[in-house]
């Protein structure tokens, strides 16, 4: 039975994909919390008082944000007044019910909830916009909307910062998507972990530098749940083909992974078993 | 050890602890109240249905929950919700007597006295006959045109099922089959029901006994939500109070309850008894002998792993309208209710009449059912001389097909679900040690 390399006292349940450290349940909650909160006092990122809207989808990211934010609010005492902000699109068959987990979040967390549908706020649901311009350009359509909806439930509710899930894996796929477009000016701000600072509404991403694996693990072992069925229009997406990449990217070779290791003073990562691409040393 | 003011009436419900009245109320009521309040089970403005089947239990959870109610919306008075309540009885005397014309259409002398406290009480009453289950519509008042045909429609429909247990089961079925119903056309997010850990514990012996093992523990559970968003969750707040406190406790309070129980089963032909009337008895009779059996029994059925949609308790505060099957693609056994296992299908029974000499509906609802429902209630699969004739499989079949159709019910396996925790095992399961 290997024991917790942190607390050396409960059995270790997982292996952390950052750090490669072998940690109990309790001792993981408290790194990724810590890291968060870490984050948050480093980057300033939050003024006492401040009223945050919360972006919640319902899926994993914004599931494990809601807990984490109103459970780091209460320990550290930020003084912040947290709510939730849902989106609806209207997209039959995608939004209902992972809005159901959001009311679900609101009723856990004692945080209201405010829902803005792209019906309301344009005459439009995303379902209808498809019907007229077809799948080539609807994800455009439905960031701008949704950055807007965002916007203005966020301002109808009197929030001075909108708090969204977006994780290392997503500020990673985003940098690599506007590389390729060379878009330089977004290619600066996207990796930022406060846009729009100067703004009245700036954002921030209080996971930047959480991996989409560790939150995943977060919302099993804590067993919180979410919805996570893809967008039906996501197929034609050009996301995905760089989230491919990037997740091939992690089957690295070996040798990388050793040294990357040393040079973050991790000795330990890389080491034992990967499933991933059967252990293979490819040169790179 | 006495509690409280020694003259206050006294009773012995719990081992060898005497409780006073206002000691048993609060008691049994605090543990309710603990149970609703810390799993958001009744929010501000719902609509709640409560079963009331007419026994102690019901009436103290009407009750309980007539007091809970506060009648403003906007400053609800302290520990009270503002919330509507109904008062749904079902009323099973066509299933029970011989002679269906003895029912009448009216009222019976029960329901009526517990109408009256339920106008005092500024609660809604309905009495809805079995039969109206089986009736298209889904009206749910008590005044059914044609009652006779009805109740008429509901014997034959019994008569044609020859096991007693298979009947109880049925009746069962129908029964909440109608509850559902009509909590949903009143609007109602939630059904309380006023199970008792007595009874659950007895339930959950027969539920195994007929091969429903799976299900004894989410049958157990404080919520249920198995139904879906479409239709109200089941919650039992009495699920960890007796039979015998829950009785002691209507007695002192004067509750209106009928001289006799409400019967239960049904009447057995040449007086064969159901599994589920033994079981109860077994039950009674090891409660009679050891009486922390019913809890013996609870404390095994939560250690049991239930389903998604029935851990009120580790999600927190529940969101029960998204109540879903566990696994995505899971169906639910339209006369049981239980989710069919991996060993429920088709062909481990033996002789199964081809799908395809059924009506539509009947083949769709035969293609969903468990294992042992086809075996226990459509008696199919047992060999030829035993097995029922079509008809009968076709219009037992046909009643709740039609039931689910109506209902509006998709099937589950096209729902969206939360992402199972499988899948989250997977996506995970190289770093789990």
């Amino acid at each position: 039975m290997k024991l917790c390399v942190e607390c050396r006292t409960q059995r270790a349940a997982m292996r952390r994909p950052k750090t490669s450290e072998e940690l109990c349940k309790e001792c993981f909650y408290t790194a990724i919390e810590t890291e968060v909160h870490e984050t948050i006092m480093a980057t300033n990122l939050f003024r006492r008082g401040e009223r945050v809207a919360i972006g919640a989808s319902g899926g994993k990211d914004s599931t494990v944000l809601a807990h984490i934010l109103t459970t780091l609010n209460r320990r550290y005492d930020y003084g912040l007044d947290l709510f939730l902000l849902s989106i609806d699109e209207g997209i039959k068959g995608y939004r209902d019910d992972s809005l159901e987990t959001v009311k679900r979040n609101e009723q856990q967390y004692q945080i209201p909830l405010t829902i803005c549908s792209y019906k309301d706020l344009y005459g439009w649901t995303m379902d209808e916009i498809v019907a007229q311009i077809g799948t080539k350009n609807n994800c455009t359509f439905c960031g701008v909307f949704r950055r807007q909806a965002l916007d203005r439930g966020a301002a109808m509710m009197k929030a001075d910062k909108i708090a969204t899930g977006h994780n290392a894996d997503d500020i990673a796929e985003t940098v690599l998507l506007n590389f390729l477009r060379a878009d330089l000016a977004r290619l600066r701000r996207c990796p930022s972990i406060i846009t729009g600072a100067d703004s009245t509404l700036p954002r921030v991403k209080p996971f930047k530098y959480v991996y989409e694996k560790e939150i995943v693990m977060y919302a099993y072992f804590k067993k919180l749940d979410y919805f996570s069925t893809e967008c039906i229009y996501s197929p034609f997406a050009a996301r995905g083909l760089a989230r491919e990449f990037i997740k091939d990217l992690e089957a690295v070779c070996k040798a990388c992974l050793l040294l990357e290791g040393l040079n973050r003073g991790l000795p330990r990562m890389g080491v034992g078993r990967t499933k991933r691409n059967g252990g293979d040393d490819e040169s790179c | 050890m006495l509690r409280s003011d020694s003259q206050a009436r006294m009773v012995v419900v719990r081992q060898h602890e005497p409780l006073c009245s206002p000691c048993l109320h609060d008691s049994i009521s605090a543990k309710a109240r603990s149970a609703i309040r810390s799993h958001a089970l009744i929010r501000p403005g719902d609509t709640v249905v409560l079963a009331y089947s007419g026994g102690h239990a019901s009436a103290l959870l009407l009750h309980l929950l007539a007091a809970m109610r506060s009648l403003n919306l906007k400053h609800p008075e302290k520990r009270k919700v503002p919330f509507t309540l109904h008062v749904v009885h079902i009323d099973e005397r066509a299933a029970h007597s011989e002679n269906v014309e003895e029912s009448g259409p009216g009222p019976s002398a029960h329901a009526a006295a517990v109408g009256g406290y339920c106008t005092d009480a500024g609660v809604a009453f309905h009495a809805v006959p079995l039969h109206a289950v089986l009736l298209d519509g889904g009206s749910h008042s008590g005044t059914e045109p044609n009652t006779a045909a009805g109740a008429g429609r509901l014997r034959a429909l019994l008569d044609s099922v020859a096991d007693a247990t298979a009947r109880d089961d049925t009746l069962r079925a129908l029964r909440t089959r109608l509850l559902l119903r009509t909590a949903r056309a009143l609007g109602a997010r939630s059904l309380a029901l006023g199970c008792s850990s007595t009874r659950l514990a007895a339930h959950a012996l027969a539920e195994a006994c007929k091969g429903r093992g799976h299900g004894v523990a989410a049958g157990a559970r404080l919520v249920d939500a198995r139904h879906g968003p479409a239709l109200p969750f089941f919650f039992r707040p009495f699920r960890d109070t007796s039979t015998r406190e829950l009785a002691a406790c209507a007695h002192l309070l004067a509750l209106p309850v009928p001289a006799r129980a409400p019967q239960r089963y049904l009447a057995g032909r040449r007086g064969a008894r159901s599994i589920n009337l033994l079981a109860e008895d077994f039950a009674l009779a090891l409660l009679a002998a050891n009486p922390s059996a019913a809890s013996n029994v609870m404390s095994v059925l939560d250690r049991l792993q239930a389903f998604d949609w029935s851990e009120a308790g580790r999600a927190g505060g529940v969101d029960t309208q998204t109540g879903r099957a566990q696994d995505r693609g899971t169906t639910l056994c339209p006369l049981c209710l239980n989710p069919r296992g991996p060993r429920d299908g088709p062909g481990r029974d033996g002789a199964v009449p081809e799908a395809s000499r059924l009506p539509v509906p009947a083949a769709e609802a035969l293609a969903r059912t468990c294992a042992a429902c086809r075996v226990g209630v459509l008696g199919l699969g047992l060999g030829r001389n035993h097995d029922p004739d079509e008809g009968t499989t076709a219009a037992l079949l046909g009643a709740f097909a039609a039931l689910a159709a109506e209902q509006g019910e998709e099937p589950l396996a096209d729902r969206p679900a939360p992402v199972p925790r499988e899948r989250m095992r997977a996506a995970i399961a190289d770093c789990l040690l």
